[in-house]
C-alpha cells in the first residue's frame, strides 16, 4: 500500500486543557511534513471519533498534558469501534507516565511520544502510519458497508 | 470525455450520502479533493443523470469572508448555532490556505466553533491546495455533496486573503465580507473585488473604538452585491458573545426571501451554473500556469490582446515588439512579465528576446509568432521590390529565425507549443484586395506550419498557426470605419462582419496550452466563415 496523496491528521486536546505548545509544535511539524493538519479541541471522546470521521483523517494524534489519557483513549478506542472505523491509527503524546503505556498500547494505541522524541521521527511515524491506513478507494469504503 | 451516468459502488456511495450517511459524506468528499479515478463517476450521480428527479434541492449558500483575525471562525460558530437552534441542517466548509512549499496545511479554524458535532451538522476543514481565489477548486462540488447530504445552509468560509476571495462568492448564494474597525478609510471600503461582491457587510467586534467610522465608510462604498444595490445591508457583530448574529441571520433570511425562495428551497438557475459537474478539470487542460510565453509584435493590435490572454490564463509573458513606450505600457499592466523591445528581422534582437525569457523565467514553453507587416496593396506588376523583400523579412525570415533559436531548448525539454499567426489569406486568394508579398508569406507561414509541425511531432514540440480573418487591427484600422471596407466584409464573410478584439481568444489558447496536446501542424481559420465558401 502506499502513502496517501495527502495525508491528513486530526491532533486534539481536551478544550479543558490549556496546554498547547506541544500540540502546536507537533502540527507544525507535520504540516511542514507536507501534512494537512486539523486541529481542534475536543469536549467528549465522542467529539474525537466523529471529527475523525467526518474529516476523513488517516491518523488521530492525542494530546495529554493534565492526565486522563487512559481514560479518554480507552473512551475514543471503543467510540471510535462503535463507528466501525476500529482500523483508524490513534497515537498519543504528552505527560505520560512509564506505567500509562501497557494500558496505552493495550488499548490500540500505535505510539507513544513521551517526550523527548526528535520531531522528524514523529513526521514519519505519522507518515508510517497514514501509508497503512486502510481504504483509499471508494470500493473498498463501499465494499466495508 | 462525456459524464455518463455512475453505476455500482460510486452511485451507492451517492446513495447513502442522501440518506445521510457521514461516513460516506466524508469519503466522497475526499475523493473530489483527491480527483480520485471515481471522481467523475461521483460528479456524475450528484447531478442525477440517468436517475429522473434524483437531482438535490439547494441549499441557502453563505460565502463568509474577510481579512486575517477579522473573526470569521467565530462569527461561523454563532451562525451555526443559531441555524441549528431554528432547526435547520448546516454543511460547513472551513478553508485555510495550503503551504506553496510543502503542501501541507494547517486547518485550525475548526476550533473555534462552539459546536463540535451533532446529527444536524458536519464540518469540513478544507485546504487550499494551490487553488488562488479564496476557495479550492473542488469546493462547488463539495457543496453539492453537503446538499445531497441534505444541509439547508452550506456556510463556506474562505481563506481570508481579503480581496482575492472573489471566487467563494460565485458558489454563494450571499456573500458575507468582514470589516472589523481600523483595517482602512473610506478608499478602502470603495475599493473593487471583494467589497463590491458583499452582499452583506459585517462589521464584527463592533464594540471597539471606530466601529462607527468603519460602518459609514462602508456605507459609502458604493454600489454591489447581486443586483448592483446601491445600499447593502452593513450588520454590527461582536462574534465572541453573538452580539448582532440573530439580526445578520435575519437579514440574510430576508434576502433569500427577496429571491423569491426560501432556503432549502432550488437555487436560482444562475447559482447553479457556477456547481457544473467539475468545473475545475474543464478548464484545467487551457492552464498556462507557470509557463512562459513570447508574444511578437505586441506592442499594438491581436498581439496585446494575445499577451493579456496568455497571461491571464497564468503564463509569464515576454513581450517583444519594436515601440518600446507601447511595451512599456503593457508590461505595466501584466504582473508577470517582461519587456524586450526589439526588431525580429535581427539576429542579435531575436537571440537577445529567447535568451531573455529563459534567464527572466527559467524556460520557454510557448512562442506566439505575430509580428507581421502587409505588402504593398497594388497589382502585383507593380508590387515595389524592397517593400517585397520587407514583408518576407518579417513575416517568414524573421519567424523562421525566431523558431530556430527558441526550438533547441523546447526540443532539450520536450516540450513546446510555437503559434504562428498566419492569415485566411495564406489560404485564398484575396481579391479583390491585391497584396501578392502578403498572401505568399503568410501562405509560406500556414506549409511551414506543416512542416515545422511534422519534423517535430514526436518530440514534444507543436507547431500550429492561427489564420484570422479580418480583425480591428492597426494594419485594417482604416477600415473599421470605412463603408466600402465594410461592404466588402459583409460581401466576403459569411458573418457579414469583421471578428471583434476577443474573438481569437479561445483559438490562441487552445493553441498555446495543453488543450490542443494532440494538434500539430494545423492552421486554424478564425475567419467568421471567410475560407468556408
Amino acid at each position: 500500500m502506499t502513502a496517501p496523496e495527502r495525508i491528513r491528521v486530526l491532533l486534539t486536546k481536551s478544550f479543558i486543557d490549556s496546554h498547547d505548545r506541544a500540540i502546536k509544535t507537533i502540527a507544525l511539524a507535520l504540516r511542514d511534513g507536507g501534512m494537512e493538519v486539523v486541529l481542534v479541541d475536543y469536549e467528549t471522546p465522542d467529539d474525537v471519533v466523529g471529527i475523525a470521521v467526518d474529516e476523513d483523517v488517516h491518523v488521530i494524534g492525542i494530546s495529554f498534558m493534565s492526565g486522563g489519557q487512559v481514560a479518554t483513549t480507552k473512551a475514543v478506542a471503543a467510540a471510535l469501534e462503535g463507528a466501525g472505523r476500529s482500523d483508524l491509527p490513534v497515537v498519543v503524546g504528552g505527560t505520560i507516565r512509564p506505567f500509562d503505556v501497557e494500558e496505552l498500547e493495550q488499548a490500540g494505541v500505535r505510539a507513544i511520544f513521551r517526550g523527548g522524541e526528535r520531531l522528524d521521527k514523529i513526521v514519519e511515524c505519522f507518515r508510517e502510519l497514514a501509508r497503512l491506513s486502510p481504504v483509499e478507494s471508494l470500493s473498498g469504503a463501499v465494499g466495508a458497508e | 470525455m462525456s459524464v455518463t451516468a455512475a453505476r455500482g459502488p460510486v452511485a451507492a456511495l451517492v446513495e447513502r450520502v442522501r440518506r445521510g450517511d457521514r461516513g460516506a459524506l466524508a469519503r466522497a468528499i475526499s475523493a473530489i479533493e483527491n480527483e480520485t479515478p471515481e471522481a467523475d463517476d461521483l460528479v456524475a450521480a450528484l447531478s442525477g443523470s440517468g436517475e429522473p428527479g434524483a437531482s438535490e434541492p439547494g441549499a441557502h449558500r453563505l460565502a463568509v469572508t474577510g481579512p486575517p483575525g477579522a473573526g470569521k471562525s467565530t462569527l461561523v460558530g454563532q451562525l451555526i448555532s443559531t441555524f441549528l437552534d431554528t432547526g435547520r441542517r448546516v454543511g460547513v466548509l472551513l478553508v485555510d490556505p495550503s503551504s506553496p512549499v510543502t503542501g501541507g496545511a494547517l486547518l485550525a479554524d475548526r476550533i473555534r466553533l462552539q459546536r463540535r458535532g451533532g446529527a444536524e451538522l458536519f464540518v469540513r476543514s478544507v485546504a487550499s491546495r494551490g487553488h488562488a481565489g479564496g476557495i479550492t477548486a473542488a469546493t462547488p462540488t463539495l457543496v453539492r455533496l453537503l446538499e445531497a447530504w441534505g444541509a439547508d445552509i452550506v456556510v463556506i468560509e474562505t481563506v481570508g486573503a481579503g480581496q482575492g476571495d472573489v471566487e467563494a462568492c460565485r458558489v454563494a448564494d450571499h456573500t458575507i465580507v468582514l470589516c472589523p474597525p481600523g483595517l482602512g478609510d473610506d478608499l478602502q471600503a470603495m475599493k473593487a473585488g471583494l467589497m463590491e461582491l458583499a452582499d452583506v457587510f459585517v462589521v464584527n467586534k463592533a464594540d471597539r473604538p471606530g466601529a462607527d467610522q468603519t460602518a459609514a465608510s462602508l456605507g459609502r462604498s458604493g454600489r454591489g452585491g447581486r443586483g448592483a444595490h446601491a445600499s447593502r445591508p452593513i450588520v454590527r457583530t461582536v462574534a465572541t458573545t453573538g452580539d448582532g448574529v440573530g439580526e445578520l441571520v435575519d437579514t440574510l433570511d430576508n434576502l433569500l426571501a427577496e429571491q423569491g425562495r426560501r432556503a432549502g428551497s432550488t437555487p436560482p438557475t444562475g447559482a447553479h451554473t457556477v456547481v457544473a459537474p467539475r468545473p475545475a478539470t474543464l478548464p484545467s487542460v487551457f492552464d498556462l500556469t507557470g509557463r512562459t510565453a513570447i508574444v511578437t509584435g505586441a506592442t499594438a493590435g491581436l498581439g496585446r490582446r494575445f499577451a493579456e490572454v496568455l497571461h491571464a490564463a497564468g503564463a509569464n509573458v515576454v513581450l517583444a515588439g519594436r515601440r518600446a513606450d507601447r511595451l512599456e505600457d503593457l508590461h505595466r499592466t501584466l504582473s508577470r512579465s517582461v519587456a524586450v523591445p526589439c526588431d525580429i528581422t535581427g539576429s542579435e534582437d531575436r537571440a537577445r528576446l529567447v535568451v531573455t525569457a529563459i534567464r527572466e523565467f527559467g524556460a520557454l514553453d510557448v512562442l506566439v509568432n505575430n509580428a507581421g507587416v502587409s505588402g504593398s496593396a497594388v497589382p502585383s506588376a507593380e508590387h515595389p521590390w524592397d517593400r517585397w523583400q520587407q514583408t518576407f523579412d518579417v513575416n517568414i525570415s524573421g519567424l523562421f529565425g525566431l523558431i530556430q533559436l527558441a526550438v533547441p531548448h523546447m526540443l532539450e525539454r520536450g516540450r513546446g507549443s510555437i503559434v504562428n499567426i498566419a492569415s485566411v489569406f495564406g489560404l485564398v486568394a484575396n481579391a479583390p484586395v491585391h497584396d501578392a508579398a502578403y498572401a505568399a508569406t503568410k501562405g509560406a507561414v500556414v506549409n511551414l506550419t506543416r512542416a515545422l509541425g511534422v519534423e517535430w511531432a514526436t518530440r514534444g514540440v507543436r507547431v500550429n498557426a492561427i489564420a484570422p480573418g479580418w480583425f480591428p487591427s492597426e494594419m485594417t484600422a482604416d477600415m473599421v470605419d470605412d463603408e466600402a471596407s465594410q461592404r466588402y466584409v459583409r460581401r466576403y464573410c459569411p458573418m457579414e462582419r469583421m471578428g471583434r478584439e476577443n474573438e481569437l481568444d479561445g483559438a490562441i489558447l487552445f493553441l498555446a496550452s495543453d488543450a490542443s496536446s494532440y494538434c500539430t501542424g494545423q492552421t486554424i481559420s478564425v475567419d467568421g466563415g471567410w475560407t468556408a465558401r
